[in-house]
């Protein structure tokens, strides 16, 4: 849950606090932070025993599920676009207004 | 990013596995606490920083946050489903499949909340998906239409497979793939968080 609270807390700060030149430095740090995260999840990922054998079992599943979270994704995308986007842009550009 | 984030995390597990000692693996983990905080606050003060979203979900329709609604059911759907199939607890494979193709931030958020392990395999579904992403952008958005396009991108479709977006799609899918991106990469934290506690 504390992460949760984190990315409010910074919501709240980028919002109401932060001085526009600082989104800068705020995007160096994402990058810095992201980097040290993962350098140190692959510290203790080296530290285990059976890495190869664990990263092939790994591998393949990974790419069946990437592969499911694309393929759900693009089914309700283009769902949800046939039944009521394209619809609504057509009423839209019909009506004259902003297309 | 692709190249700095595998090279860390490779050379991570080099220095894990041949290098540092046990002692120094283990004087080093709080610090992946300590960088997972300090990534998910910049996260935040990276979207509540951009004051001209609101102004952008006005003028591109409220019809256009259905569509993040659509891209993470449908992803958590075709996650899940395939998870199960390969024999993962439906909490892992709802937490892993959270990441829309944001390898850095669930990889962490997963290793921090179940184990190394799970961080990995989120690290790999997400890579794959931004992956897939690049690869089908063009193809979904020359078949299935300019919304279809911004799919498979989940949380990238604000940064790094924007401009394959821009090129490939037309100016309101570009602000629709901003709001998609803004969504899911606020959904990551939250749903991976609800998924595994």
């Amino acid at each position: 849950m504390w992460v949760l609270l984190d990315l409010v807390l910074g919501v709240l700060i980028g919002r109401f606090l932060l001085p526009a030149r600082w989104k800068k430095a705020n995007a160096v740090l994402q990058t810095a932070a992201t980097i040290a995260a993962l350098f140190l999840m692959g510290v203790s990922l080296g530290t285990q025993g059976n890495l190869l054998a664990n990263l092939q079992q790994t591998g393949w599943m990974a790419l069946w599920i990437a592969v499911g979270t694309v393929a759900g994704s693009l089914l309700l995308t283009v769902l949800l676009d046939r039944r009521l986007l394209r619809p609504h842009r057509m009423r839209k550009g019909k009506g004259g207004e902003d297309g | 990013m692709i190249a700095a984030a595998l090279g860390a995390m490779l050379l991570g597990v080099l220095c894990g596995q041949f290098w540092f000692p046990q002692t120094v693996s283990e004087w080093l983990s709080p610090g992946g606490s300590i960088a997972l905080s300090v990534l998910v606050f910049s996260v935040g003060v990276e979207i509540g920083s951009d004051r001209e979203l609101p102004h952008r979900v006005r003028s591109a329709g409220l019809s256009v946050l259905l569509l993040p609604v659509a891209n993470l059911v449908g992803s958590l759907l075709g996650g899940i489903a395939v998870g199960l199939l390969c024999g993962l607890p439906f909490r892992l494979a709802g937490g892993v499949s959270s990441g829309f193709a944001w390898y850095s931030l669930s990889a962490v958020l997963l290793t921090e909340s179940v184990s190394e392990q799970a961080g990995t395999l989120a690290f790999f579904v997400n890579l794959f998906r931004e992956i897939l992403a690049v690869a089908l952008i063009p193809l979904c958005a020359k078949t299935l239409g300019p919304y279809a396009a911004i799919a498979p991108a989940g949380a990238t479709s604000m940064d790094t497979t924007l401009s394959l977006l821009r090129r490939y799609t037309d100016e309101s899918a570009a602000i629709a793939a901003i709001v998609n991106g803004v969504v899911c990469s606020t959904a990551v934290p939250v749903l991976v968080s609800l998924f595994c506690p």
